[in-house]
């Protein structure tokens, strides 16, 4: 008799690396300096410096660099073509074994070692994955970044770079860190906050509040930013702008986290820097908008399309999140939205995953031109917004 | 009087109906162990790697999945050597019954971590192969990274799935990988204990 059996799922969320004598979990010891040194990872270096930079975008004290020293860095990147392994994509150990990731006292022993399969990801491509083959390549080395920093893969959570399947988490539309992932990285490191592109004004009835229920660095607790509508009223808007270009990094990753009071709209992302008002479509880049009637992902390059038709609920939190990046292969942006329902504050998964928007931006401005984009308008809704900086290399307060 | 011994023969019956209902069930407990969720375990039982799903849910698509269904007797370990994701270990079997295509009686089986296990000399397997190496390579090695096996790559298969394309047999019994390895807990199949006529005739019929 051969019987088939799925996993049930208990408890939602990230899991840690612990320290088999004492339990304890498995941190990198310099998280703000972490290096990569590229061995011989030829099949989309491109996408290697992406997938760095997008967890250099999480809100949490970690920060992932290239060096040209191999001898002082954090992590080795390969690749290899195995087909006997053909459905492991990658992996990640540090110890001699090559097998497995170990952390004595707590401390992940450096230097790990990340082994890219390109012929498995081949096959994978092969199978028309419902993603781009650079989206592909970000969530493969994204997901081994994890590790790294201290996540191991996990089968609780589908919706999260640290699943264990990649094409499952793909059907989410997942190819960045998203919330499971950050509440663990935040959970080891830190939450870090975060405040404005540089240059930013906050409008009138807004001001930003940094300590958070916890304050920094502490686990686990409340992001520490909030951007505080101190205002009356249910159709109040407020742009912070930002007058500089999109990141040379060529990706960017925004993170809303959102606690309605009253529900009416909650708008974030980038303005396309047309004169238009805000409201208008005409003036989206790539925006989310967190409606009563439908959570919506609008751009004036792709138009306005439906996240979720069933729209915020008031009492219950959001987790916003927009990731863009320029493919380098089209020339063209790329954007992803993704919603998440329930709290980023608690360890214990309650986040449900609301719904995802993925696809090119034609027409937009690609590779070796500038966007000028402003940060979208956030209003009438208790939130906290992240964003980034191209680089980052201390932790401060609104650096991130 | 009467009405006590009355009572007694009833709770005797019970008791036994008990007793049968539970030695009747063992084998259906053995079989149907229900999967329980894993925590993190990965393919090298350290949740360090990624993998592309699905893993094979049913004999009939890990069979649909496979070039040959073979049961056989690894003879020795051939060689061992980095495959380029993990240490390969290279092992000699001999069949003793084809259950999907045909071929012949040697054949070298690869298997290593992060989703597939070491293999014990002298024992017993049903094995889901693959492809041949040849066609592998052939597929997947237009450059030079790949690291080819000692053995004749036409001889040489993967498991299919890894660890999910191997089932032990020990006592006359079949088992899956994650039965016998708790690090393979991701494997959706469970085969535990199942008699190895039984284990065959679904192969066969699958």
């Amino acid at each position: 008799m051969v019987i088939l059996s799925f996993g049930i799922s208990g408890a939602r969320a990230f899991t840690l690396y612990r320290d088999d004598t004492t339990g304890t979990p498995c941190k990198l010891s310099n998280p703000m300096q972490i290096t990569y040194y590229n061995v011989n990872y030829t099949a989309d270096p491109y996408a290697l410096s992406l997938a760095a930079e997008a967890w250099n975008d999480v809100p949490a004290f970690i920060h992932i660099s290239s060096t040209s020293n191999q001898n002082i860095a954090t992590i080795l990147i390969s690749q290899t073509s195995d087909p006997f392994h053909l459905k492991t994509v990658g992996i990640t150990w540090n110890s001699p074994s090559k097998t497995t990731i170990s952390c004595p006292g707590g401390i992940i022993s450096t230097p790990l070692y990340i082994q890219i399969n390109t012929a498995a990801v081949a096959d994978y491509l092969n199978t028309n994955p419902p993603s781009t083959k650079l989206n592909v390549d970000i969530h493969v080395l994204a997901h081994e970044l994890g590790h790294v920093l201290g996540l191991p893969a996990q089968l609780q959570v589908p919706c999260a770079i640290e699943y264990f399947y990649i094409d499952i988490s793909e059907q989410c539309g997942v190819d960045f860190p998203v919330a499971d992932d950050i509440k663990g990285v935040s959970a080891l490191y830190g939450w870090a906050g975060d405040t404005r592109f540089a240059g930013s004004a906050d409008a009138n009835g807004f001001s930003i509040d940094f300590s958070g229920s916890g304050g920094f660095q502490c686990q686990p607790c409340e992001p520490p930013v909030t951007l505080l509508n101190t205002l009356a009223g249910t159709n109040y808007h407020a742009e912070v702008l930002n007058n500089t270009s999109l990141p040379l990094s060529n990706v960017a990753l925004m993170m809303g986290y959102v606690t309605p009071n009253t529900v009416y709209r909650f708008h974030m992302g980038w303005l396309n820097g047309l004169a238009a008002p805000a409201t208008d479509t005409g003036a989206r880049f790539a925006t989310i908008e967190l409606d009563s009637d439908a959570i919506r992902f609008v751009s004036s390059f792709a138009g306005t399309q439906t996240m979720s038709a069933t729209g915020a609920v008031s009492g219950t939190s959001y987790f916003v999140e927009l990731a863009i990046e320029v493919d380098n292969s089209k020339n063209q942006v790329h954007a992803d939205g993704y919603v998440f329902q329930g709290s980023m504050q608690s360890g214990n998964g309650t986040e449900t995953f609301i719904g995802h928007w993925g696809g090119y931006l034609t027409g937009s401005c690609g590779l070796g031109c500038t966007n000028t984009a402003k940060w979208s308008q956030a209003g009438t809704m208790d939130s906290a917004v992240w964003t980034c900086r191209a680089t980052r290399t201390s932790c401060c307060p609104g650096d991130h | 009087m009467q009405q006590v011994k009355g009572k007694r023969n009833r709770l005797q019956w019970l008791a036994l109906i008990f007793i049968v209902t539970i030695v009747a069930a063992i084998p259906i407990v053995l079989t149907y162990t229900a999967r329980s969720p894993a925590l993190h375990s990965g393919g090298g039982g350290n949740g360090n790697s990624l993998l592309i799903g699905p893993v094979p849910a049913t004999i009939h698509s890990l069979k649909g999945n496979s070039s040959l269904v073979v049961v056989a007797e690894v003879v020795k370990l051939n060689a061992t050597y980095y495959s380029g994701l993990s240490e390969a270990y290279d092992y000699q079997t001999t069949i003793t019954q084809y259950l999907k295509g045909s071929g012949p009686q040697t054949l070298y089986v690869v298997t290593g971590a992060p989703d597939s296990p070491q293999l014990q000399i002298g024992a017993r397997y049903v094995f889901f192969l693959l492809a041949p190496a040849s066609q592998l390579f052939a597929e997947f090695c237009s450059n030079d990274q790949c690291v080819r096996p000692p053995t004749p790559l036409d001889l040489t298969y993967p498991a299919t799935g890894g660890a999910a394309g191997i089932f032990t047999v020990q006592n006359g019994l079949v088992y899956d990988m994650k039965t016998v390895y708790p690090q393979y807990s991701w494997l959706e199949i469970t085969v535990n204990g199942v008699a190895e006529d039984q284990f065959i005739s679904e192969v066969q019929a699958s």
